[in-house]
């Protein structure tokens, strides 16, 4: 035929050496040196079934993974061992190049690295290590580890689904072999032509250097060759006369009596091989197949290999049986054909067409119909079925159909059910044995257990590929035709070829799915590289599973942290967020999901109605018609389950389960990475508060000096905001007045002096230049923070607004020079007026005299306040100052401490009383010294015209008394107001004037002491207005003062 | 008596009332004033012949009332004296810098101060002090007079 014969056979080596790097891998392994900022890593891979190993690896030498370089090598001594490592637990080594063999260990020349050590596995088998040095790194925190040790685990689901998607490349081959064995079988060639193409195709698809047909002679005695391939042809023409006794070929015999294939790895020493021949054609390794038709055997395919041993893979084993059982048709239908012209013509016509059809690369459901619509036509029946049986539970689901009506294809499914239903060979049906591997059913209309009157004749034969039955292809006849032996043999010879065809396309479907599903995972594992967000990567899991599986509901059940409750996912599919973040499910209502987490064994319920293993609660609450939970894990810790639920009938399959674990395996490896991540981002967000939120300023530096943290401390210290802070030069951000002034870098913040001495500088003190020039007084500490992965340091500045500090150092200073000034003024007037007086060659007058001694009163009694205030500050500093309380009559003793200070005042103090009642408890003397410090201040602050003018008042109210003392002096300017009851402070107005900037401070504390509050009024410009109250009794303290009735009684006397 | 005038700024009236006595007692015609500002004017108007000063004073201190002194050509080079309670070495010679002639701290001997005073005014050449007053005074006059004009 045309088609066969310009398309050529391609072949493909079913299992390629590892020679090549799947598509993809060096960007994952690049993306993992980058990631986990590696340096080196080593992937070693078992290679093809038959034993051997390959490793690549890849270096980088900068982070930047500029210069990468790759290397292959076939083996390596320990490969082995390294891929017998348990797979999915990373191991932290201190010495990875140790541990993972001579190539590593000779890239790294023998420098001793870090790293992390792994077995890589797929859907439970392990397929290689991978091992991930990490140069210059030595982390100390555990958390790191387990970080880069998620992050191997990670990127080794990657590898395996490449390396996967590599293995199945090699089925994809292989199923484009079945499709040429097909295409040869359904051509219309000579039997002999068609035996010499499969013993080609069969050398070909297994590496064989020599193939060949033998059949049994008629006799069963010999073996006679059929068709050879790298045969010299003298030595087919001795063969085809039958000098092969069966009775000298052991190797044949077996395989024969078998009906299994026979590998010889070593003909050499295998004692069953002819060590003539052997010797002669310098066999190495052989593989005898046998051509079986139903129980009978009825000759073999043999395969030789020379020059080197081989060891057979499954994929060619399996060629190799696809080969035998097509040869088997062939001579089958050859004989067919001889016994009737008339039916070998229609089978060729039905080849014919489905050959043309194949050519196309029809799809799995596009064959089977194909099958069906030539099955009918060539049988001219009524109807035609196609049965598939799953491979896993034997269950048979009518996959194509064909017929004159819907009720004719109803009719004839009802009729193939039945005769299943009664056992493999029931009554009414003939069995046929002949035929290639096939069973043949026919029934009889009107036979006597027909099971109705008038239903037509059934003919049902085996769908059957290298003896595993496939399926069955029926045909209903016409009522009243009957169908003969020819007709069985018919349609099972068509069955023959078309199950080659469904059998590719059924292989192809399911690696077309499988490598879909491998690149999903493979963009899935690339996802969660980068780290993405965890829900959203959940959500894509479950989506991607929906879709995959073709299930209606899919939820992830999380493990909760107490680890009793298993919690849905709020990213589900088919279930809104609220009733997926409602699932929240104890051991006793979902023993099913438990289950599944306890065991890591998935769970399959095809019919959850009825399964008792199931909380109906949540199934009915669903409609949950079948369920399908398989375990999150992650090494041997559990995470969650996943649940999906509905898929179409027939349900959840084995393979689905397989697949979803791998989804699963996934999603564990997520929820792990994302716990990590939460933890370490948890961790820098903590820093991060107490960073931004310390009262200090803190900027951090690289070791470049840029600025790479900067809190809002510091932002309100410089002046500078945080944005635009980041990424400057340090010492060209914060400057100090000198490094402004003079350009001199060195006087700027020695944050890089500390990078470069590697020292940290305990504490010193500077001014730091705002970026509006405001000067500030600091006290910085510098720490040098070497980095534990790199040669990155970093510099931390630590500063503190020391101004306040300073000024209260500047106050006190200032208060030392004050109180000498304060005490020297009324001691140089007293020291003044007695030596003048005492002047010898002076006569005074006696009011001079007198003028002078009130003079020197006065000036003593200043002495005396000073004094006084000094020892209050000093026993309010020490702790001691306390209020000695009585009962005391406040008429005699204000009007005691305006008398006194009437004369400074030029007798303009105006004493005013108000309310009643002037009786309190409080320290009478502390109470003089907080007027007369206040009154003082009104005389001290009159003003250049002197306007003295103060008036005092005191108002006795109900619950307390209060002094107002009001002056038309300078007064105190807004911005200073909140700031005169401090100690030490005094106002830039009264800098030249006498004080020691003690009095209100006292003043304060005083009336605090005594529960009584002090504060400046309103706006009684010009002048000051001070108050304070003096409440009647204090409330809080068990100090009592003497009875009421006592004071009544004073207050009485007083009125 | 040689009844020259003295101008003594303090803002204590204690203080002046001693050293006016003080002073009073030797003859000197004494006035006193209790501000820098009312100090400045005094000496404008008073013309004396002598100040002294003290330093800590609200409003104007001794410091602003030296430099307004120097700066008016009716007071410049008029002897100063520091009447002061700040002792720092620092402060006096500050005080001596700006053109002070004496620095005396309080608290202070009556009898130095007046023989302070007495060496100031006899040093200061009394044909020169002579001469300047004239010069003053005649300047002083020709203000008047203009000011008289104008007001007429």
């Amino acid at each position: 035929m045309g088609t066969t014969e310009e398309t050529g056979i391609y072949l493909a080596d079913p299992s390629p050496p590892l020679d090549t790097a799947p598509e993809g891998l060096r960007e994952l392994l690049e993306q993992t040196l980058i990631v986990a900022g590696a340096s080196a890593i080593q992937l070693t891979l078992r290679g093809p079934a038959s034993g051997g190993f390959g490793y690549m690896h890849a270096v980088v030498a900068s982070p930047d993974g500029e210069a990468v370089r790759y290397s292959t090598e076939p083996s390596y001594p320990g490969a082995e061992a390294a891929t017998e490592l348990a797979p999915g637990s990373p191991i932290w080594t201190d010495d990875v190049a140790s541990v993972a063999g001579q190539p590593l260990a000779g890239l790294l020349k023998g420098q001793s690295i870090a790293g992390v050590e792994l077995g890589l596995e797929f859907e439970a088998r392990s397929i290689g290590a991978l091992h991930i040095g990490f140069e210059g790194r030595n982390p100390r925190r555990t958390k790191t580890i387990k970080f880069l040790c998620a992050l191997a685990r990670q990127t080794s689901i990657g590898i395996a689904s490449l390396v996967e998607t590599q293995a199945l490349k090699g089925r994809v081959e292989q199923s484009r072999a079945l499709a040429d064995i097909a295409r040869i079988s359904t051509s219309t060639l000579q039997l002999d032509e068609m035996l010499d193409r499969l013993v080609a195709a069969a050398a070909r698809l297994t590496h064989a250097d020599r193939a060949s047909i033998w059949l049994l002679s008629p006799d069963g005695e010999r073996l006679l060759a059929s068709a050879m391939f790298g045969v010299d042809e003298k030595f087919l023409s001795a063969w085809k006369e039958g000098d092969q006794l069966l009775t000298d070929q052991q190797l044949s015999r077996e395989a024969l009596e078998s009906g299994t294939p026979v590998v010889v790895l070593d003909a050499g020493s295998d004692p069953r091989t002819d060590k003539a021949a052997v010797e002669f054609f310098g066999d190495k390794s052989i593989l005898i197949v046998p051509l079986t038709l139903g129980l009978r055997a009825i000759g073999t395919l043999y395969l030789n290999h020379i020059e080197k041993p081989h060891s057979y893979t499954a994929a060619e084993i399996q060629v190799a049986l696809a080969i035998a059982s097509q040869a088997t048709s062939a001579i089958e239908n050859a004989r067919l054909y001889t016994e009737s012209e008339e039916q070998r013509e229609r089978l060729r016509a039905s080849f014919r067409r489905l050959g043309d059809a194949l050519g196309s690369g029809p799809t799995l459901d596009e064959t089977l119909q194909l099958v069906v619509n030539i099955a009918r036509e060539m049988m001219d029946a009524r109807a035609c079925v196609l049965e598939l049986e799953d491979q896993v539970d034997g269950r048979s689901t009518v996959r194509a159909s064909a017929g004159e009506g819907p009720s004719s294809v109803d009719d004839l499914i009802r009729l193939v059910d039945q005769a299943t239903a009664n056992g493999p060979a029931p009554a009414g049906l003939s069995t046929l044995e002949s035929g290639a591997s096939l069973e043949g059913r026919r029934k009889r209309n009107g036979s006597p257990d027909s099971l109705e009157e008038r239903s037509p004749p059934l003919l049902s034969v085996a769908l059957s590929v290298d003896d595993h039955r496939i399926g069955s292809l029926s045909v209903a006849g016409r009522t009243g035709a009957e169908f003969s032996d020819e007709d069985t043999e018919l349609l099972a010879g068509f069955a023959g070829g078309a199950a080659v065809a469904i059998q590719r396309s059924t292989l192809e479907a399911e690696v077309k799915a499988r490598l879909h599903h491998l690149s999903g995972l493979y963009s899935l594992s690339q996802a969660i590289s980068s780290l993405g967000d965890f829900n959203e990567t959940l959500a894509h899991i479950v989506d991607q599973i929906a879709t995959v599986l073709d299930v209606e509901r899919c939820v992830i059940l999380l493990l909760d942290d107490t680890g009793t409750k298993l919690v849905g996912h709020s990213h589900a599919v088919g279930l809104e967020p609220e009733q997926a973040a409602l699932m929240t499910l104890s051991r006793e209502e979902a023993t099913a999901s438990w289950d599944v987490l306890d065991t890591g064994e998935p769970f399959v319920a095809n019919d959850s109605m009825a399964d008792e293993r199931l909380n109906l609660r949540y199934v009915d609450a669903f409609g949950d018609e079948n369920l399908l939970i398989v375990p999150m894990r992650v090494g041997e810790s559990p995470v969650g389950v996943i649940r999906a639920s509905n898929k179409p009938p027939p349900g959840f399959s084995e393979s689905d389960a397989r697949l979803m674990n791998i989804f699963a395996t996934q999603a564990a490896v997520i929820v792990q990475n994302a716990t990590l991540f939460r933890e370490v981002m948890r961790e820098a967000r903590q820093l991060e508060a107490i960073i931004s939120e310390a009262s200090d300023g803190i900027a951090v530096v690289d070791s470049r000096g840029q600025i790479i943290a900067f809190n809002a401390a510091m932002e309100s210290l410089t002046g500078w905001p945080r944005a635009e802070a980041i990424g400057r030069d340090c010492e060209e951000l914060i400057q100090t007045p000198a490094s402004r002034a003079g350009d001199d870098a060195g006087a700027a913040l020695p944050l890089k002096t500390v990078l470069e001495t590697k020292q940290s500088i305990p504490y010193s003190e500077t001014v730091l230049l705002s970026r509006d020039g405001n000067r500030v007084d600091v006290g910085v500490s510098y720490s040098y923070v070497p980095s534990p992965w790199d040669e990155s340091p970093l510099a931390v500045a630590i500063v503190r607004d020391i101004s306040a500090l300073k000024e209260v150092e500047g106050m006190k200073s200032d208060f030392v020079s004050l109180v000498s000034h304060e005490l020297r003024t009324p001691l140089a007037l007293i020291k003044g007026y007695i030596a003048t007086l005492l002047r010898p060659d002076m006569e005074l007058d006696p009011d001079t005299r007198h003028r002078f001694q009130i003079g020197i009163n006065g000036a003593a009694d200043r002495l005396g306040l000073i004094v006084h205030n000094l020892l209050s500050t000093s026993r309010i500093e020490s702790g001691l100052f306390r209020p000695h309380r009585k009962e005391i009559e406040l008429v005699p003793l204000v009007e005691r401490v305006v008398s006194e200070l009437q004369e400074s005042a030029h007798g303009q103090l105006e004493l005013l009383w108000r309310g009643e009642g002037f009786r309190v408890v409080a320290d009478g003397e502390q109470i003089s010294l907080v007027l007369g410090n206040l009154i003082g201040n009104s005389i001290k602050y009159a003003g250049p015209n002197q306007e003295m003018s103060i008036r005092i008042t005191v108002d006795g109210r109900k619950d307390d008394i209060k002094f107002t003392i009001r002056d038309r002096g300078i007064g105190i300017p807004k911005d200073l107001r909140g700031r005169i009851f401090e100690k030490f402070y005094r106002g830039p107005e009264s800098q030249s004037a006498p004080g020691t900037g003690l009095g209100l401070y006292i003043c304060r504390k005083v009336i605090e002491a005594h529960g009584g509050m002090i504060e400046l009024e309103g706006d009684s410009e010009p002048g000051t207005q001070i108050s304070f109250v003096l409440p009647r009794r204090l409330s809080q303290t068990g100090e009592r003062p003497e009875l009421d009735t006592g004071a009544e009684k004073d207050r009485g006397a007083q009125e | 008596m040689s009844g020259e005038k003295i101008l003594v700024i303090d803002d204590e009236v204690g203080m002046l009332d001693i050293v006016a006595t003080n002073l009073q007692a030797e003859g000197y015609t004494v006035v006193t004033s209790t501000s820098g500002q009312s100090g400045l004017e005094l000496a404008g108007s008073e013309l004396p012949d002598l100040i002294i000063l003290d330093i800590m004073m609200p409003e104007i201190d001794g410091w602003e009332v030296l430099r307004r002194l120097e700066k008016k050509p009716v007071t410049a080079g008029l002897p100063v004296i520091m009447l002061t309670a700040k002792v720092d070495d620092t402060d006096v010679l500050a005080g001596l810098e700006r053109g002070a002639v004496e620095y005396i701290t309080k608290p202070f001997f009556p009898e130095n101060l007046v023989a302070t005073v007495k060496i100031n005014l006899s040093a200061f050449d009394k044909s020169l002090r002579d001469e300047h007053r004239a010069s003053l005074i005649e300047r002083r006059r020709t203000i008047l007079d203009q000011r008289q004009k104008r007001g007429e």
